[in-house]
């Protein structure tokens, strides 16, 4: 049997991780309007897997149709899991602008609004403490910070460790200064720049 | 084995063009330097497959070709987006680091809020957005340009489609 009546694979093998991005649009829109109003990131997850796991089944059985030795298949199976999983983090991050981006916030604000706002009202709405706050509810309701006798610890260690990989990765694109330099606080570090998101 | 290694090369390259760049001396506009190396390498390396065939490192035929595009967009986007949040350290990710530097005695609620008292994340955000002409000074305020608009009803839409709350 022939898949969609082709006798050479290779078009869907090079195509499994767009059909697998297309696949975790689609879940992740159903899941997210399944279980509405609750955190985003579960329906990311599912969406997520289905689309990695779509990749993968397609990747594996066009190989099979092509009778590709076991050693080009888990090579193929290993570069597209990766542009899958490279595919889902570009797009969870466009999802997660619409959740975390105060700039979004601000633009949606300033549209509600008729299209203009004093600056002043902005700078009361979005002040620092509103944004530590908001910052410090997140952290703490998603365990990753937990508060003992009235101080705040390190809780689960997930977004710690994306935080240590970063400096790393700073080290090693911009140098020891650089990286030492975004260890201060941020007022005083280089990356406090007009891009932050 | 031979599109992976081949799509792994082209990316290397890359990686590790942009790594010297960087090194010797930040562009100014990083983002579109980033998209220049990555993109460039490509398109030269499908130019070599093209005009000079049957070499080791040119791809055999086109669907080679078109996978390792593939892998490579999806793995150069990937890195930029990543990218973004390189160059500075986020508000959560400034308080996270905090805390856990602090060791077993932890930090009170106050000492973060002032972590972030100097940062001012608005008027900074404020700026860049009159930077990139999503909004305009007017006056003692903030005026939405169309750009602006444009951003801010896909993005809400696309929340609303997908039933979510508002972000910032």
């Amino acid at each position: 049997m022939n898949l969609l009546g082709l006798t050479d694979h290779r078009p869907l093998v090079a195509l499994a991780p767009v059909i697998g991005l297309a696949a975790y649009c689609v879940s992740h829109v159903i899941t997210a309007r399944i279980i509405r109003g609750r955190s985003p990131y579960p329906a990311l997850a599912i969406g997520a897997l289905v689309g990695l796991a779509v990749t993968i089944a397609i990747t594996l059985v066009a190989c099979r149709r092509d009778a590709v030795s076991l050693v080009d298949t888990l090579a193929l199976v290993g570069l597209n899991t990766l542009a899958a999983l490279a595919f889902a983090f570009g797009y969870f991050n466009f999802v997660n602008l619409t959740v975390a981006s105060l700039r979004i916030r601000i633009l949606e604000e300033l549209a509600e609004a008729g299209g203009r706002l004093p600056r002043a009202a902005l700078l009361d709405r979005y002040g620092t403490a509103s944004v530590a706050d908001l910052r410090l509810a997140r952290l703490l309701g998603g365990g990753h910070l937990v508060e003992r006798n009235g101080r705040l610890h390190t809780g689960r260690l997930q977004f710690l460790l994306v935080a240590r990989i970063f400096d790393g990765l700073r080290w090693l694109i911009f140098g020891p200064a650089y990286a030492a330099a975004l260890r201060r606080p941020p007022a005083a570090a280089p990356g406090d720049s007009p891009r932050t998101p | 084995m031979s599109t992976a290694l081949l799509a792994i090369g082209v990316f290397a390259t890359a990686f590790l063009l942009h790594l010297a760049w960087w090194r010797i001396a930040l562009p100014r506009r990083q983002t579109a330097a980033l998209l220049a190396v990555f993109f460039g390498v490509l398109v030269v390396w499908l130019g070599v497959s093209h005009f000079l065939p049957g070499r080791w490192c040119t791809a055999a035929d086109r669907w080679q070709a078109i996978h390792v595009a593939i892998f490579h967009t999806a793995c150069a986007l990937a890195y930029i987006v990543a990218y973004s949040a390189l160059e500075h350290r986020s508000p959560s990710m400034t308080l996270l680091v905090a805390v856990a530097d602090s060791g077993a005695a932890g930090c009170s609620p106050e000492e973060l809020r002032s972590l972030l008292a100097g940062a001012s994340p608005v008027e900074v955000r404020l700026d860049a957005m009159v930077h990139e002409g999503m909004v305009t000074r007017d006056g003692d305020g903030y005026r939405l340009a169309p750009k602006g608009r444009a951003w801010a009803t896909v993005l809400s839409n696309w929340r609303r489609l997908l039933g979510m709350p508002p972000g910032g």
